[in-house]
């Protein structure tokens, strides 16, 4: 079949003959300044007056972390970068920057409500759920082992930063702590947000949907939510991410939530892959400042690797971050090709995927839809009749994703492999009653991962294949 | 083999973060040009060289992760892996290189000079990948087209088509 062309949208351009460089010429960015909010790095030796002289610069404080060192300061002041980079203790100064990301009618792959189970326990946890047959990646590193053993993740508390979270989806509903959730995204709840899809949702789902014969299961079935909403309708700030660090590392500091506990593990499926200008690396030291400031206070965090294809080993000058920020383990994709139709190779690296020693340090799966053609399969739901889409689509991620409502999408990235590994963090933090750092949560899950690829760390699994099961042994 | 020359990913990687400062996403980029000069007609799906028999996998996505930084308004632009590989158990002839890719969906041709990037686990092939692509709507089908140039100087065009434009988080 010939694929008509319409170059109509072009007609007005001069059509270049020679072959471009894989980097367009756009358009004048349009500044993304507007805000004109600084966010501040700076050293214990910093005066204890600091957000008096701030303010003397031309600064409004919005927020102060005197452990962690960053603040958050408004400023019209064209000069207040220079002078508030004078004040003594003070290691950085970075105007703030928006970010977006938009949701598109034709995000994902609604898997459809599922009809909904008795909600009855069973002998074996997980095989009630009605999409438990599809769900490929909590038993390609071997979750349901650990289950076997008991884990469960009972008692760990597990941020999701991201967008609004569904707190009342009914695969989550009890497993989010909604008192303690919380927005950093002034205005909103921690449960709102734009369009239908709930990247938040699907997040929080791989990692703890529960045990309830519904619809799907979580890595960490019993593990609690805290929803911490850094983004909105895909629009969000270093400083709402480092602010929701924060929040989770020690959400009792916020008025209001003075009797709410840390998280245990942060997940963050978000992030960027670019080189830093000297602006943006005064940005990544107050993030830095934020994920060291979570590790010291007990927190294990977790962050995608991103979903570019690039070779952080080869390209030493980019970074990706959160994941390459301080005391942050990056997590790399891994996905089948063809489930549907048989195929059983779960850990094989994603198509997508972010690598390089300098940055994975754990691989865990994400999905990966490069299945050709558009074929449809139906496969058995045991128990519960059959399922049919894309054969390519159940190569991703099935997980719960609506921002209302009931739904579950099929999704792909390392968005999604970055909270099955928190969610194996969870099981070894239950396994040792909470009394682990993040540094011996992190070595207990590169000890048990399973070393593919070349012997050691390499590229595409760092430490290796997260292994549910030999984490809890 | 001979590795096709990087444009630099520096840059492409740097495009990402300034693709990313558009808010706007340009219906028309650069590199998009008249299908009609495009060497459809003069491509194989399976071209013979050196006694190989080569052929192309593709895979097309663009990225909609929830990002920290530059303002990204829509996703990121297209990305494309383009394979290229010996379809027996042999490397693939020395001296082939690669200089121009077209990408075509029903909104558009995107032509671009691919940038080598050596991928583990990738045996008897080599890989390009594309990126500052056109922001075309994820599920979207698509052609893509590699001119390959040989040791001897002899130039052949191989072809992938109905290619879906996938999406990862």
């Amino acid at each position: 079949m010939v694929v008509l062309v319409g170059i109509a949208a072009c007609q007005d351009d001069p059509a270049p003959t020679a072959p471009s460089d894989a980097s367009p010429t756009l358009s004048t960015p349009q500044s993304a300044k507007q805000s004109k909010t600084y966010l501040i790095s700076f050293a214990e030796s910093a005066p204890g007056d600091l957000a008096a002289r701030l303010a003397s610069a031309g600064g409004n404080v919005k927020k102060i972390n005197r452990e962690a060192g960053v603040a958050s300061v408004e400023s019209d002041a064209a000069d207040f970068a220079q002078r508030a980079g004078a004040i003594q203790g003070v290691e950085g100064v970075g105007q703030d920057r928006v970010v977006q990301w938009v949701d598109p009618n034709e995000r994902f792959v609604d898997a459809g409500e599922t009809p909904g189970g008795s909600g009855a326990g069973a002998a074996s946890i997980g095989d009630n759920e009605v999409l438990f047959g599809i769900q490929w990646a909590p038993k390609s590193i071997h979750a349901p082992e650990a289950w076997d053993l008991g884990a469960r993740g009972n008692g760990v508390r597990v941020a999701v930063l991201d967008g609004g979270l569904n707190a009342a989806h009914q695969d989550l509903a009890g497993s989010v702590d909604v008192a303690c959730s919380a927005s950093m995204v002034a205005g909103l709840n921690f449960n709102q947000d734009v369009g239908t899809f709930s990247h938040a949702t699907h997040v929080a789902g791989i990692v703890a949907a529960q045990d309830d014969g519904l619809g799907t299961i979580g890595v960490a079935p019993g593990a609690t939510i805290m929803g911490v909403k850094v983004l909105n309708g895909g629009t969000g700030t270093f400083g709402d991410v480092i602010e929701g660090i924060l929040y989770a590392a020690d959400p009792s500091a916020t008025p209001g939530k003075e009797n709410c506990a840390r998280a245990d593990v942060i997940n963050m499926s978000l992030g960027s892959t670019f080189i830093p200008t000297k602006e943006d690396k005064e940005l990544l030291k107050a993030l830095d400042r934020a994920t060291k400031f979570a590790d010291k206070h007990g927190v294990t965090v977790i962050a995608s690797a991103g979903n570019a294809a690039v070779d952080l080993d080869e390209e030493k000058k980019a970074v990706t971050i959160p994941a390459m920020s301080a005391r942050v383990l990056a997590i790399s994709a891994t996905g089948p090709v063809g489930f549907a139709l048989g195929a059983t190779n779960f850990t094989r690296p994603a198509s997508y995927t972010n690598f390089g020693k300098a940055l994975v340090e754990l691989g865990g799966p994400g999905g990966d839809g490069v299945l050709p053609g558009n074929d449809v399969c139906t496969l058995p739901l045991p128990g519960f009749g059959t399922i049919t889409n894309f054969c390519w689509a159940f190569d991703l991620v099935i997980s719960p994703g609506s921002l209302t409502g009931n739904g579950y999408f099929f999704a792909a990235g390392t968005s999604m492999s970055a909270p099955a590994v928190a969610g194996v963090a969870a099981l070894i933090i239950e396994k040792n009653g909470g009394s682990i750092t993040p540094s011996q949560v992190q070595a207990a899950l590169r000890q048990s991962a399973d070393d593919l690829g070349k012997p050691g760390k390499d590229e595409f699994y760092g430490h290796g294949f997260v292994n549910a099961l030999r984490a809890v042994q | 083999m001979k590795k096709v020359k990087r444009p630099g990913l520096g840059r492409a990687v740097f495009a990402l973060a300034l693709g990313a400062l558009v808010s706007v996403a340009p219906a028309c980029l650069s590199g998009q040009v008249d299908d009609q000069k495009v060497p459809w007609s003069d491509a194989d799906s399976i071209v013979a060289v050196g006694g190989s028999r080569i052929g192309l996998r593709v895979v097309a996505w663009r990225d909609f992760m929830p990002r920290i930084g530059p303002d990204r308004s829509d996703g990121s632009p297209l990305m494309v892996s383009v394979q290229i590989v010996s379809l027996e158990p042999k490397p693939l002839p020395d001296g082939l290189t690669a200089d121009s890719v077209w990408v075509r969906s029903p909104e558009g041709v995107w032509e671009t000079a691919p940038s080598s990037e050596p991928r583990p686990g990738l045996p008897n092939g080599m890989e390009l990948i594309l990126r500052g692509g056109p922001r075309w709507n994820t599920d979207q089908r698509i052609d893509v087209l590699v001119r390959l140039h040989t040791a001897d100087g002899s130039v052949h065009h191989l072809q992938v088509r109905d290619q879906r434009i996938g999406r990862t988080e």
